[in-house]
């Protein structure tokens, strides 16, 4: 034990020259006062209780952490066999210490020196030892001028002696405030290089350096890319410029599609362009239209496409071109799958497939289900003249070539069973109306039953005779008349 | 369909009403029954029968009118009208004019149908 300790302060003693630039000012004095704890050798002089008591130190800095320091304390005890017997004791310690700092106003203390032991005892002689003594103590200080000390002591004394002392060492702690009188206490930083001058391995530094923990200078980075000067293999890189480890720019990628310049072969691409490894818009499918494009991604291989990347379809029948048989197709004729045209046999422009009247006569006008329009819907037209529709003279017997027309007249209305129809009779003037209204009233009854018994709905058919009263043209003339008798059907709601 | 001695107006009802088909079976009725017409109408022409020579101009009035032949429908009227009214001179004089649009007709609406 006694070795271990000689060897740290030896090792303390000789590090100091190294960090003595941190340590309080010369000329410095500091002060303290604390309360101490001891405990006895059993051999001393007879076994005693530990002591204690309190003390004062006074230290004088000569600079570089050197410091001499005086301290003597006042301590209490007893000896162990005999607890009526106090016991004084009275040490005075002279060192050498030196004042490490840490960091922010800590400190490391170490001393070692001359130790004088005054040990009183009532019933005995008092007893002065002279021995060596050793500390280690740490410091906080609270500001410039305040600290909070703490110290352990040893002190070795030797044997023998007048009162044959077989003692070993006293081992003590001290703890107590200590005051500070000079300069340079205090957590400073000289060099305001953020690292306080206690913890600052360079101080000096010059202002607005960078540097490290230890308050050293950092090394420069004069082309602030990132890599300091010792690194860089390429000083004086341009502002801005992606550099690589060894600060060297990394190649351009003009266009930012993750492409360097060097290996882009399509350079400009416009941004959020998807590019393939040579930075060339991408062409997944491979179908010549590239994907921002493409309309149609996923095209088959050898698909002819049109501009927007979709399967090529030149006669815009629905099938593209690769799948369709009949190319060229009519635009607007409906077409099966392979492209062909579907049959529309009846040729209404109504395809078999959509067709309820597959076999409309050529030329009447159709509706999208291809059965025949009677009324010209798209014209407005509520009303035709039944335009062959004849009588024989003075009868309402329909004459043979009237019933083909109106075999017509009532497919369509069969076709059509939502249309309700009136059919009007007309005469001209000739002859009395009564007898005219009559027989108007009879031709159209006439019509009515015809279109009945030919399948349509009696309930969507009426009959009107309306006689003279409703002349298409003035009856001025056998023509005119001629014009005015007539048989027309009129759509009703 | 421009033949003066047609209205085309006509056949376009009769084209609404059932298309070509419906016009090419009027057309064809008709043609199919002129002889016996026009044999009617002579015969009556040549008898002086005005009772016969007027249902005959009827029929015509009315067959004509179905199909747009708007001369024959006018001339056979006026001698429907002249032969009920009792003007037999007038009538039969009209007669043979009647014939010759009859024929005219006929022939007009056979281009017509093949026109289609």
């Amino acid at each position: 034990m006694r070795r271990s300790i000689l060897v740290s302060l030896g090792l303390a003693l000789t590090t100091a020259g190294t960090l003595a630039a941190q340590a309080p000012g010369k000329g410095s004095v500091d002060l303290g006062l604390f309360g101490r704890y001891a405990m006895y050798p059993d051999a001393l002089y007879e076994p005693a209780d530990p002591g204690m008591g309190g003390g004062m130190r006074l230290g004088i800095h000569f600079g570089g952490g050197i410091a001499l320091e005086l301290d003597y304390s006042l301590m209490l005890s007893k000896l162990t066999a005999k607890p009526d017997e106090d016991v004084l004791d009275r040490p005075l310690r002279v060192r050498v210490a030196y004042h490490r700092a840490m960091n922010t106003g800590n400190k490391v203390i170490l001393g070692a020196g001359y130790t004088r032991e005054n040990w009183d005892v009532g019933y005995a002689a008092p007893l002065t030892m002279s021995g060596f003594g050793a500390l280690v103590g740490f410091q906080h200080d609270f500001n410039e001028s305040t600290g909070l000390r703490v110290n352990g002591t040893y002190d070795l004394f030797g044997t023998g002696g007048p009162l044959d002392v077989k003692t070993g060492g006293i081992i003590g702690v001290d703890a107590g405030l200590n005051f500070f009188f000079g300069n340079s206490m205090g957590p400073k930083d000289g060099d305001k290089d953020g690292v306080l001058d206690e913890a600052d391995a360079c101080p000096g530094t010059a202002a607005g350096e960078r540097v490290d923990a230890r308050g050293c200078a950092l090394p420069k980075d004069a082309d602030n890319d990132g890599v300091i000067d010792p690194n860089d293999a390429c000083p004086g890189t341009m502002a801005g410029d992606r550099v690589d480890a060894r600060g060297c720019p990394l190649p351009r990628d003009a266009d930012s599609d993750g492409v360097t310049d060097n290996n882009d072969r399509c350079a400009g691409t416009a941004v959020g362009t998807a590019v393939d490894a040579n930075g060339c818009p991408r062409d997944t499918d491979g179908d010549g239209v590239t994907d921002n494009s493409d309309r149609c991604a996923g095209t088959v291989a050898g698909t002819p496409v049109d501009a927007t990347g979709c399967p090529r379809d030149s006669d815009a029948d629905g099938v593209a071109d690769s799948a369709d048989r009949c190319p060229g197709t009519p635009a607007g004729t409906k077409v099966d799958v392979t492209g062909c045209p579907l049959p529309d046999t009846d040729g209404d422009g109504v395809v078999d497939r959509d067709d309820k009247c597959a076999n409309t006569p050529a030329g009447l006008k159709v509706d999208i289900q291809g059965c025949q329009q009677l009324f010209d819907q798209a014209a407005g037209q509520t009303t035709f003249i039944l335009q062959g529709v004849n009588f024989r003279s003075g009868s309402s017997a329909l004459t043979p070539t009237s019933r083909p027309i109106l075999d017509r007249v009532a497919e369509a209305l069969v076709n059509n069973p939502t249309v309700r129809v009136e059919v009007a009779g007309h005469t001209d003037n000739s002859g009395s109306v009564a007898t005219n209204r009559r027989l108007s009233q009879s031709r159209a009854n006439s019509v009515r039953a015809y279109l009945i018994s030919k399948g349509v709905d009696g309930s969507r058919v009426t009959a009107a005779g309306y006689g003279p009263d409703q002349p298409k043209v003035a009856n001025t003339s056998a023509a005119a008349r001629a014009e005015n008798r007539r048989v027309e059907l009129k759509q009703i709601p | 369909m421009t033949d003066p001695i047609l209205d085309p107006a006509r056949f376009t009802q009769l084209r609404r009403i059932g298309g070509q088909d419906l016009i090419t079976q009027l057309i064809d009725t008709f043609a199919a029954e002129a002889p016996a017409r026009r044999a009617a109408l002579a015969q009556a022409h040549a008898t002086g029968d005005l009772t016969a020579l007027a249902d005959a101009a009827h029929i015509l009035v009315a067959g004509g009118g179905q199909l747009g032949a708007v001369a024959l429908a006018a001339e056979a009227r006026a001698v429907e009208e002249a032969a009920r009214g009792g003007n037999a001179s007038g009538a039969l004089a009209r007669a043979p004019t009647l014939l010759t649009t009859f024929d005219a007709a006929l022939a007009a609406l056979a281009r017509a149908r093949e026109a289609r």
